[in-house]
């Protein structure tokens, strides 16, 4: 009775609960303090005075006693009887049987919102005393508000990102209570880390189970510096699942704190993003291929640099910081028109890739040729904001074709020189036995006569292999000038079997034409046509002795016309079509090699029918005759 | 007689045209380069000229030109004896004013033809 008349005058408030919670005794002071009298208190659960969101901490505080531990200035919330809630400071201290078993706890409520009435009675020395302990509590009380008002801050903020972060899929949810090493995993979390709510034991250390090892550092880092600071920036690390599966996680965390600033949950959020991540290594790897192959830069639209790989460097002789920031502008060689670039930033502006060769000029001065794919980036309202240049070094390539050019230039200055060398003496030779033969200079016994025109015909035919071999030439060197205009293919082919009328009659054999009515002008050089027809025609009278050589022309749809001259000679085996239109390949008949050819007609047939971008072709039957045929477009396709 | 002027500086080609135009009935002057041509054509005023194109110093198609800047002479024909090709050779004609042309190696009956029906 003494000890509780003690209890009764004590200014705070005095508590006795059993191990379960249940009042066992109420003071005077709890009874103005919570506004519950003794009578109405005592048998109830001490739950009576606990708001309904703090229910869950009275439970932890019961288990802790229960563990024979003291808590002491314990801030919290209290409610009173009338629904008012109070700010308090409690302490609890377990209460033993003789046994020395903990039975029940007391507690001492020590009200923070009357002290500041009372202290002002107090005497001076007291006064210093207690105002220390009291300005501690009040500090303390008031930190708690703070405390209060940010965690609902935060609590406002944790529900609209975790809204949002719900929404998104592949998303999980973590809260980790530091004090009780409790880690709390939503479903989608234990999903993440494929795991399963009854397997997962809620412990730190459980999941750094689950990092990947040469991640765990990163991890544990990354914790240890979410406590410390209200470091938001996340990180992202691998965990390896219980199927061994690796998946790339980023996390994020905000810790929450009390008064006294130390923290005590760490709430956050862990994202799948090994898609994007295997995407991203995709692209780094693509990236890397692509910078060991390749010149790679990349501007703005204006042309300034942004990104120069070590191989733009390396071939413009420029450091990343001098290229960076630069216009493009600066590898200009001066070789390029100005319609050139203009067409170039034309098409890139339009948003299609520009391909091509440009010579650009090295910081040393010195010039090197790329080929260049320009891929312009689109924004999303399809406008370019940036350009990226692959580009390859084709110097040496482009050496090499100008080398060949030279070379097929100086072979062909050559050819002509030589060829127009050959046709001096070869007039001297040529007038010479023409005024012997012709009896000009004296009369001749038929030997000496038919001598002399076998020198003549010699003589014809070296001065057609000189033409042919110029005109080979010059198509190879494509320096042959050709004079495109309408012309109608029937009447060409009737001038050519008007001129063959004879020798054909002359030989025993029939000469028809099958021309094809309607046929449109075709735009051709006449006279290389008529040279084609004309050596085409030869041919057919060289190798035809009995028969028919019929010429005919034949429309092919809109776009053709298809001109053949057909003979019913030797014809031509299957396997020497291709040798055909090669040069000096005159294939073989049997052991009459035929005189008079120069092995370049079909040749030059064929460079003149492709230069018309058109067709040459021969079908034939062994003994029984030869087709030639060409075919040449209605319509001008010549770049 | 009909007067002809070989402008030629190739002795044996000189050598068998002339020939052949004097057994045709012309009379023949020759001349070894381009500079002594010109004169000759002022001095002599043939009534055709057969001019070689590849001759050192003074070409032919030079030659060419100034006969036919020159109002006195540029009436008179000139067939130019040429080692080129067909196909650059009608261009070649109208560029230098010739009136015809004959190519290497010429055919002899073709080139009597394209002389008479200038001369007679």
């Amino acid at each position: 009775m003494h000890l509780a008349a003690i209890v009764d005058a004590a200014q705070d408030a005095i508590i006795s609960m059993s191990r379960d919670g249940i009042i066992l005794s109420w003071n005077k002071s709890a009874e103005r303090i919570y506004g519950y009298s003794s009578l109405e208190a005592v048998g109830k659960s001490i739950k009576l005075i606990v708001p309904d969101e703090r229910k869950g901490e009275i439970e932890e505080l019961l288990g802790n006693i229960r563990l024979d531990k003291r808590i002491e200035f314990y801030e919290t919330i209290c409610k009173r009887k009338d629904g008012q809630k109070i700010d308090l400071v409690l302490s609890f201290s377990p209460i033993r049987n003789n046994q020395g078993e903990i039975i029940g706890a007391s507690t001492i409520t020590h009200d923070i919102s009357h002290l500041k009435d009372k202290w002002v009675q107090f005497e001076v020395k007291e006064f210093r005393d207690r105002t220390e302990s009291l300005n501690r509590q009040r500090i303390a009380a008031l930190n708690l508000m703070q405390d209060l008002q940010i965690m609902q801050k935060y609590q406002v903020e944790l529900n609209e990102r975790f809204k949002l972060a719900k929404e998104s899929a592949d998303i999980g949810i973590w809260d980790w209570d530091i004090k009780h090493n409790l880690l709390v995993w939503d479903d989608r979390m234990l999903e993440l880390y494929g795991t399963t709510a009854a397997s997962f034991d809620k412990k730190m250390e459980t999941w750094k189970t689950f990092i990947h090892k040469e991640d765990l550092g990163l991890f544990e880092e990354f914790i240890r510096q979410a406590l410390i600071s209200n470091k938001k920036d996340n990180v992202v690390y691998r965990i390896v699942r219980p199927d061994k599966t690796v998946r790339y996680l980023r996390i994020s965390a905000i810790v929450l704190r009390d008064s006294e600033g130390r923290p005590i949950r760490l709430i956050g959020t862990n994202w799948d993003i090994t898609e994007s991540k295997n995407l991203e290594i995709s692209l780094r790897d693509q990236k890397w291929a692509i910078d060991q192959h390749s010149i790679v830069a990349i501007t703005d639209v204006s042309g300034k640099i942004t990104y120069a790989n070590d191989k733009f460097c390396e071939i413009s002789k420029y450091s990343r910081e001098e290229l960076l920031g630069q216009d493009h502008r600066i590898l200009n060689s001066g070789y390029h028109s100005r319609e050139f670039f203009r067409e170039l930033w034309q098409t890139i502006a339009r948003g299609k890739v520009w391909k091509g060769e440009v010579r650009n000029k090295a910081k040393d001065g010195s010039f090197y040729w790329v080929d260049a794919t320009i891929v312009p980036f689109l924004n999303a309202e399809g406008k370019p904001y940036q350009y990226l240049a692959i580009r390859t070094d084709i110097t040496k390539r482009k050496a090499a074709e100008e080398d060949l050019i030279n070379a097929m230039n100086a072979k062909s200055d050559f050819t002509s020189m030589v060829s127009h060398e050959l046709r001096t003496p070869l007039t001297v030779i040529k007038e010479s036995v023409a005024i012997v033969e012709d009896g000009t200079a004296g009369q001749l016994n038929p030997d000496q006569k038919d001598f002399l025109e076998t020198a003549k015909r010699n003589i014809d035919r070296l001065g057609r292999l000189i033409n042919a071999v110029l005109d080979y030439q010059k198509l190879e060197a494509q320096r042959m000038e050709f004079l495109i205009e309408p012309h109608d293919i029937n009447s060409i082919v009737k001038e050519i079997v008007t001129e063959f009328d004879l020798p054909v009659k002359n030989r025993g054999l029939k000469l028809e034409t099958n021309l094809c009515a309607g046929v449109p002008l075709l735009p051709i050089d006449k006279d290389k046509i008529v040279q084609v027809l004309h050596n085409l025609m030869s041919n057919a009278l060289k190798f035809t002795s009995a028969g028919t050589i019929s010429v005919s022309t034949e429309r092919l749809g809109d776009n053709a016309v298809k001109v053949s001259v057909r003979d019913s000679g030797v014809g031509i085996k299957e396997e020497d079509y291709e040798k055909l239109f090669k040069s000096f390949s005159q294939i073989s008949h049997g052991n009459n090699r035929q005189t008079g050819g120069t092995g370049l007609g079909l040749v030059l047939c064929k460079k003149i029918i492709e230069h018309h971008k058109g067709q040459i072709g021969v079908s034939s039957e062994w003994g029984k005759g030869t087709t030639f045929y060409f075919i040449l477009p209605i319509k001008d396709r010549r770049s | 007689m009909k007067k002809i002027l070989i402008i030629d500086d190739e002795p044996d080609i000189v050598r068998v045209v002339k020939f052949r135009m004097i057994k045709n009935g012309y009379e023949v002057h020759v001349a070894v380069n381009g500079q002594e041509g010109l004169e000759m054509v002022s001095k002599l005023k043939p009534d055709l000229v057969l001019l070689d194109i590849s001759m050192p110093l003074m070409k032919g198609d030079e030659v060419c030109k100034r006969i036919k800047s020159d109002p006195s002479v540029k009436d008179i024909p000139v067939i130019i004896m040429t080692a080129g090709t067909k196909g650059v050779q009608e261009n070649f004609i109208k560029d230098i004013g010739a009136t015809d042309s004959v190519l290497k190696p010429f055919d002899p009956d073709d080139m009597m033809m394209k002389i008479k029906k200038l001369i007679e």
